[in-house]
């Protein structure tokens, strides 16, 4: 990877600093970054590297997030429900792997919005589980016993403890013939399969572990607002996720950080600019697609490449590009 | 070294982020803003925001509160959840007196409690009864809650307008579900139900459903509470089915917002409101009037709401004498506030334990496509005390 | 039983609306494989166009739609045209569809901010006075936007399946390649396909606006319910989008007056899901080969 070791712990350490010099505006902008950062990942598996459009994402967050929200009210210790969330994430990933299999691109585009949308309104409509449009409020943070993460300080370590869980293990799974696989997929599926690719468990797994992120980001999602509604799991949350990832880079590692920071600080960098800085976004997404549509994450190539060496050696097949 | 570059261009992102943030200027108090400008609750939040600009141009321009100037600035929450909460945060690190705003009952929900924590008093727009129900001490309501609203709303149904058989038509969201539960509570306790029952979806464009099924259960009143534009829509199609039941509704039918875009079709309907341009209250008169010269459009009830918001912060300051967020707080719970001692309230009102209120309120007919006020309605409670705040 | 009938037409009426959104949305994915996430938008954009010529400059009705078909021509025609669709459509489908986003997300933002977030009333075309049949009661309204929506969708059919052009958008759906092989100047008709497509937008905003009001968010549920009725009629044939349209709108009357109307909006999706499993293509559709 580009940044290397000594460069990763650099990166490591500060993060763990940050809270000390943030104020705590700038430090639930950072965090929400973090956990949009697990959702890109996790979108960024599923549609960059194995090809398959997900625009249901944002649902498979809500079944992290209200499963600690529920859970949570019952007394259940967090990581208990953080667990239960993504369980139900992956499950309900594997079970819209199935028409992944026989459908392809904007058919398959349009079953997993329908599948948000249905989603959406049992949400709504479920009062006595989910407490419909009213919601629920006060969703616990974690706490060991006497050790309480409920500080926005704390609770910042906490989420990027389990976001570098996140970062390392899709770092693993592409590296991995999981990840060459989901590659091959991506590129040509006939030839995949050819080659002896077991189309159907990596298609399924490719839905099943990106929607797993996508729980494990819900569920940290939750507490760090503290109060959840259907509402923050429509389609437009879909639909902003999917720009996170394009605008990122699809199918690149760095892809999920560049596209979740971009789509969560850009907003708050142009605020001073009232009701028309929704319109610059807007202008902005057209004009990143016109002119870097392999997403930003080629300015970061471009970066790279003038400040390295020339003799200095590309990232290897092995790792994930 | 290699990494060594990659470190300095984090360093210097770093050290952007830790920029102070400078104190707060001497002699102006901070009344941040905290609106619905973009996204679903654009025309509201915008109505909120320029109704407090008004209202803090009028104080200032009697030499402030206290002797002290108010400054205002507006910050967007896209009428997201999640926005709101981040924009309120972003707007508490400049150690502003009261923060005014959100509107939504959605957003507000989220965010008070992060007002709350912070020590500043939070003057909301909201409605919904949900947010009187959190134990929040530092939310104060800019109107009465949907259950003091609907508890007037049953009992002027059923006394005053002697309704039969009444059905409900409500917008399936948390504005609308509060107030659908209300209402059928009222209803419930003077023990009638509604003949028909069935929600809506915002954005909703045909209403055939709803009204062939209040026509075939032979209502004599339909109780509208959906958004404004749904409601225009809706009595459009009801006018065009030549349906003769009775429209009824609470605030968000007769709204100017609704009669716009309904036109004629709205005429008839018959609404309880808290607050209406065309109120025979002098005062509201009055305000309406340089709304309009400034803005040059009608106030609707989110303006009033805005409005009065900041003069009961005014209210509550003079009476406890000093700017003292503790003691504004203690005393805007349990209190009564008149116009005499404070014109820009518009109207006497209550503040309850909770932070909502109890004030007068109007039954307005639409005629003409004008909301005409044709009869007044007292408090729900009371009578209630002055307390004194020092 | 009469109110039946009342929501089937009600249904119809509305569904003619959505087939019309639907019509232009698979004319673009069949010559130029875009998926036009901003179809909706394309709606609102004319019918505040009309509202300006028509309500504000008051000109007459027939002039009002003139001009409102040549902005919507050449803004959402030839102009998403050259400068969004023809730098993207080499890069994949991806990049497309989020242009698409960004701009729907760009008009949508600035009629809000620049005109108003309000909904502003639009005079009615036809006339809404009751017509009583029976216990069912409907008005010209209704009946208006179906003949309309035929006559259009009809004529269109015509087009493309008597006229030289019409043939030629036929080849290029069918295969790109083979069509500029055959001497069929590719570009320039998925421009007509663009012109056509914002013409289309433009007469359905015309009517809708009386029905929908004309608000800045109307584009959103719109837009949804073109792209649930392209498919379920058939991505790929006119007729299918007019069949996809009718349905979605007949499903949604009737499943919320005699089902729920708390899952109103799901009737329609399983269908969608149920054809999307079953039969991709559409109902109507023809199965599309992936050269």
């Amino acid at each position: 990877m580009a940044l290397g070791r000594l460069g990763l712990v650099a990166v490591l350490v500060l993060s763990v600093g940050l809270p000390i010099v943030l104020d705590q505006y700038k430090l639930y902008v950072v965090s929400l970054t973090l956990v949009y950062v697990i959702l890109a990942i996790g979108l960024n598996l599923t549609l960059g590297y194995a090809g398959q459009i997900s625009l249901c994402h944002a649902a498979f967050m809500a079944f992290g997030s209200y499963a600690v929200a529920i859970l949570g009210r019952r007394g259940v210790p967090f990581e208990v429900g953080l667990v239960v969330g993504v369980a139900v994430a992956f499950g309900w990933g594997l079970v819209l792997g199935f028409p992944a299999l026989k459908v392809k691109h904007h058919y398959l585009a349009m079953v997993t919005l329908g599948f948000n949308i249905i989603v959406f309104l049992v949400l709504r409509n479920w009062e006595s589980l989910t407490g419909g449009s009213f919601g629920i409020s006060n969703v616990a943070r974690p706490a060991w016993g006497p050790l309480s993460f409920k500080s926005d300080r704390a609770f910042y370590l906490y989420i990027l403890a389990w976001a570098t869980v996140a970062v390392a293990s899709a770092y693993w799974i592409l590296s991995s013939r999981w990840g060459r696989a989901f590659r091959a997929i991506r590129e040509n599926e006939m030839r995949a399969e050819v080659v002896g690719v077991s189309l159907r468990n990596y298609k399924l797994m490719a839905f099943a572990i990106g929607a797993a992120y996508a729980g494990m980001g819900g569920a940290l999602f939750a507490p760090l607002l503290g109060y959840i509604d259907p509402g923050a799991y429509t389609l437009d949350r879909s639909i902003q996720f999917l720009m996170m990832v394009v605008l990122g880079g699809l199918g690149r590692f760095e892809g999920p950080f560049i596209g979740a920071l971009v789509v969560t600080v850009l907003p708050e960098v142009l605020r001073g600019s009232e009701g028309l800085y929704l319109i610059i976004y807007a202008l902005s997404v057209i004009l990143m697609m016109l002119f870097m549509p392999k997403g930003l994450v080629g300015l970061w190539d471009l970066a790279w490449r003038s400040s390295r060496s020339r003799t200095s050696p590309s990232t290897s097949s092995g790792s994930p590009r | 070294m290699r990494s060594g570059r990659s470190v300095q261009p984090l360093l210097a992102a770093l050290l952007t982020l830790m920029a102070v943030t400078p104190a707060s200027s001497q002699g102006v108090i901070k009344l941040p803003i905290v609106a619905e400008i973009t996204g679903g609750g654009a025309s509201v939040g915008a109505m909120w925001r320029d109704a407090v600009n008004l209202a803090v141009e009028d104080i200032n321009k009697k030499g402030g509160i206290l002797g002290m100037k108010l400054e205002t600035a507006v910050q967007d929450t896209q009428t997201d959840p999640p926005t709101s909460v981040a924009v309120m945060r972003r707007v508490l690190n400049d150690k502003p007196f009261a923060i005014f705003g959100t509107v939504y009952s959605s957003s507000t929900v989220a965010n008070m409690d992060i007002a709350r924590q912070a020590g500043v008093p939070q003057f909301t727009g909201s409605e919904s009864v949900i947010i009187t129900q959190k134990g929040n001490d530092n939310i104060f309501l800019t109107s009465f809650t949907q259950d003091t609203g609907m508890a007037k709303q049953v009992r002027w149904l059923l006394d005053d307008l002697k309704a039969e058989k009444i059905a409900l038509i409500w917008v399936n969201n948390a504005f609308g579900k509060g107030g659908h539960d209300m209402f059928v509570q009222f209803l419930k306790e003077r023990g009638k139900v509604p003949v028909v029952d069935i929600s809506t979806e915002v954005q909703q464009v045909d209403f055939t459903p709803e009204l062939t099924k209040v026509r075939a259960s032979g209502a004599t009143h339909v109780m509208v509470y959906n958004h404004e534009e749904e409601n225009a829509r809706f009595m459009i199609q009801l006018r065009k089915i030549g349906l003769t039941v009775e429209p009824v509704g609470e605030t968000t039918l007769c709204a100017q917002t609704t009669i716009t875009p309904g036109g004629a079709a709205v005429n008839g309907a018959k609404c309880h409101v808290g607050l209406t341009a065309g109120a025979p209250v002098p005062l509201m008169i009055d305000m309406n009037r340089r709304f309009q010269e400034k803005y040059n459009r009608v106030p609707d009830h989110n303006a009033f709401k805005g409005y009065i918001g900041v003069h009961m912060l005014k209210a509550a300051v003079q009476r406890v004498g000093g700017w003292d967020q503790a003691k504004v707080r203690a005393c805007l719970h349990n209190n009564v506030f008149t116009t005499a001692e404070e014109a820009g309230l518009l109207m006497d009102l209550y503040v309850n334990d909770k932070g909502s209120l109890d004030r007068p309120s109007f039954i307005v007919e639409v005629r003409d496509q004008k909301s005409v006020v044709t009869k007044t309605v007292g408090m729900l409670g009371g009578p209630y005390n002055v307390r004194p705040c020092k | 039983m009469a109110d039946l009938v009342q929501l089937c037409v009600a249904g119809v009426s509305i569904g003619a609306i959505y087939a019309m959104a639907a019509i232009g949305f698979v004319l673009l994915w069949q010559t130029s494989n875009t998926i036009n996430f901003a179809q909706g938008e394309f709606v609102v954009l004319p019918a505040f166009a009309m509202v300006l010529f028509f309500v504000i400059f008051r000109l007459p009705f027939a002039v009002a739609m003139l001009a409102t078909v040549l902005v919507s021509t050449l803004l959402l025609g030839v102009g998403v045209k050259e400068l969004l669709v023809a730098r993207l459509l080499k890069m994949g489908v991806l990049p497309l569809v989020i242009a698409t986003i960004g701009l729907s997300l760009l008009i949508r933002y600035s009629l809000q901010q620049f005109w108003t977030p309000l909904a502003l009333p639009f005079p009615a075309i036809f006339s809404r006075d009751p017509i009583r049949l029976g216990t069912i009661v409907v008005s010209l309204e209704e009946i208006g936007n179906i003949l309309f929506a035929a006559v259009v969708i009809g004529a269109l059919q015509l087009f493309i399946t008597r006229t030289k052009l019409g043939w030629a958008m036929q080849a290029v759906a069918q295969n790109r390649t083979l069509a500029s092989v055959l001497g069929i100047n590719v570009s320039r008709l998925v421009t007509i396909t663009f012109v056509l497509n914002a013409a289309l937008t433009a007469v359905a905003a015309i009517l809708i606006a009386p029905v929908y009001l004309v608000k800045y968010d109307i584009g959103v549920s719109l837009g949804l319910k073109a792209f649930y009725a392209a498919i379920i009629g058939g991505f790929n044939q006119i007729r299918g989008a007019l069949l996809g349209g009718l349905l979605v709108g007949v499903v949604e009357t009737l499943s919320a007056a005699y089902i729920s109307s708390h899952f109103r909006d799901a009737f329609a999706l399983v269908i969608l899901i149920a054809v999307l499993l079953l039969k991709p293509e559409g109902i109507w559709g023809v199965k599309e080969e992936w050269a």
